[in-house]
């Protein structure tokens, strides 16, 4: 076989999955702490931390991954262009309306960015990463999860694995942070992120069904986010949010 | 997406409330009022505006009861309602209840309600549900406060749904679930009281009018949130362990 003429080999949907959860891809995730700065500086006991991390893995990280498992459906279907941006627009109008806290979709639309460097680098001439692309600004992107929906369509990540991505990384982005704001074995938070998961676990099925904005989960946790916006305006913390 | 055991269709009772412009130039507006698990008192009326008093006509929320408030607001007309008493969900023991309020506002048509606290008793199992839709320029005010438990209660259970839309989609869309026996740090945390003022309104306002008065009082102390929507107004929110210390209850009665 002629080497030249051979398709590219492409990698796994679960290879790319563990690509986008590994904290040394550089995306931008460093910058923040899944809102756990936010949150103990608001008050939250540490010894909270890992209930709290069950609780955000069964209402906002569930918000961010309907939204990521919508966007990427609405990418893999139907034509594409025009019809693709007006979809998007409805997807992100939706999650916003989802997202009451100003400084949490501020937030969310940085690491958007971020990861949009990413997708468009690594999958950019693909018509789903195009069509995000073509949404951000010089000054705003789109969210986070729609950027991640985005390369779902484009690497061929299955719903379910969007969903518990999207857990994953948002309760190890919160467990990371919380070794740098309070010292303790790093083993241990290491534990809460599977717990986080495993808390997930009985709303994956769900959320990976959602088709329509109107499926999109709107569990919110009204303490963390009126600690995303105390925190927002305070120049005492070491992470963006 | 919410897990709340349904009450059966048929215990639906619906109050109703319709505000439209009167018949003939200068007469007030008109009032249609339909009776259900609350009554409907008029209190006032004018060319624009009418004021509207909901009475309880027994004990609610009991189990199984499922409370339907449907408020519809003409173009260009203004309705206030009052709640006489606050609503205190009993324990059901094992049946849920049901609280929905729907609300449809004409173009330029205006709600305020300052809605009174809804106590969740221990073993209540209550799905509070408001939907509303705005049309170009309505607005509306609304205070949606909730208490977990009565006096010594850890209080029972309860699922608060927001979905505001307009003509151009949602403008909110809010889903809290507690349970006063299972706090969840960051939901509720310690705390037994969500105050909720939620100032919205809908494409073709002007937020940003200096002439306008402001459309409610600027709540203002610890722990109060404000959440500015991405469109639509935003929320002012105050978590803490009793009704009566909540700034925003402070800044209404000034």
């Amino acid at each position: 076989m002629n080497p030249t003429s051979a398709p590219p080999a492409r990698p796994a949907p679960a290879s790319v999955a563990m690509l986008l959860a590994d904290a040394r891809l550089p995306g931008g995730g460093h910058a923040h702490s899944a809102s756990l700065e936010p949150a103990l500086l608001g008050g939250l006991p540490a010894a909270d931390v890992p209930a709290w991390m069950v609780g955000r893995a069964t209402t906002v990280g569930l918000v961010e991954a309907g939204t990521a498992v919508v966007a990427a459906r609405v990418l893999t279907s139907g034509p594409h262009g025009l019809d693709h941006d007006a979809a998007l627009s409805t997807v992100e109008r939706a999650w916003a309306a989802r997202t009451p806290s100003r400084a949490l979709r501020d937030a969310s639309r940085l690491l958007g960015r971020g990861y949009l460097r990413v997708a468009r680098s690594l999958w950019g001439p693909h018509p789903a990463v195009a069509a995000v692309a073509a949404r951000a600004t010089r000054s705003s992107s789109p969210p986070r999860a729609v950027v991640l929906g985005a390369v779902a369509a484009a690497a061929g990540l299955d719903a379910v694995d969007v969903v518990r991505l999207t857990v994953y990384d948002d309760a190890q982005t919160a467990a990371s942070a919380l070794l740098k704001l309070e010292p303790l074995d790093p083993l241990v938070p290491a534990r809460w992120v599977l717990d986080a998961c495993a808390a997930a676990e009985a709303h994956v099925g769900r959320v990976a069904a959602c088709t329509t904005p109107d499926d999109i989960p709107s569990s919110g946790a009204p303490l963390t986010e009126g600690w995303a916006e105390a925190h927002a305006l305070t120049n005492q913390r070491l992470f963006r949010a | 997406m919410t897990t709340t055991t349904p009450s059966p269709a048929d215990t639906r009772v619906t109050t109703a409330v319709g505000v439209v412009r009167g018949s003939a130039p200068g007469a007030p507006v008109r009032v249609d009022a339909t009776d259900g698990l609350l009554a409907v008192r008029t209190v006032s009326r004018s060319t624009d505006h009418a004021e509207v008093a909901l009475v309880a006509t027994g004990a609610v929320l009991l189990g199984g009861d499922h409370v339907v408030v449907r408020l519809d607001v003409a173009d260009g007309c203004a309705l206030r309602v009052t709640d006489v008493g606050g609503t205190v969900a009993y324990d059901g023991e094992g049946a849920g209840c049901r609280w929905d309020v729907e609300v449809r506002l004409g173009r330029d048509a205006r709600l305020d309600w300052y809605g009174m606290p809804l106590v969740v008793s221990t073993g209540a199992d209550v799905q509070r549900t408001t939907s509303a839709h705005l049309g170009p320029g309505a607005r509306m005010v609304l205070r949606e406060t909730v208490v977990l438990g009565r006096d010594g209660e850890r209080g029972g259970r309860v699922v608060l749904r927001s979905e505001v839309t307009d003509d151009d989609g949602p403008v909110l869309v809010e889903e809290v679930v507690a349970d006063g026996g299972r706090p969840v740090p960051g939901v509720l945390g310690p705390h037994r009281v969500l105050d909720t003022l939620n100032v919205l309104h809908a494409t073709g306002t002007d937020p940003q009018d200096e002439a306008a008065p402001p459309l409610a009082p600027e709540p203002a102390g610890e722990h109060v949130a404000t959440l500015e929507l991405e469109r639509g107004g935003r929320l002012v929110r105050w978590l803490g362990g009793a009704a009566h210390l909540s700034p925003i209850e402070r800044a209404l009665c000034r």
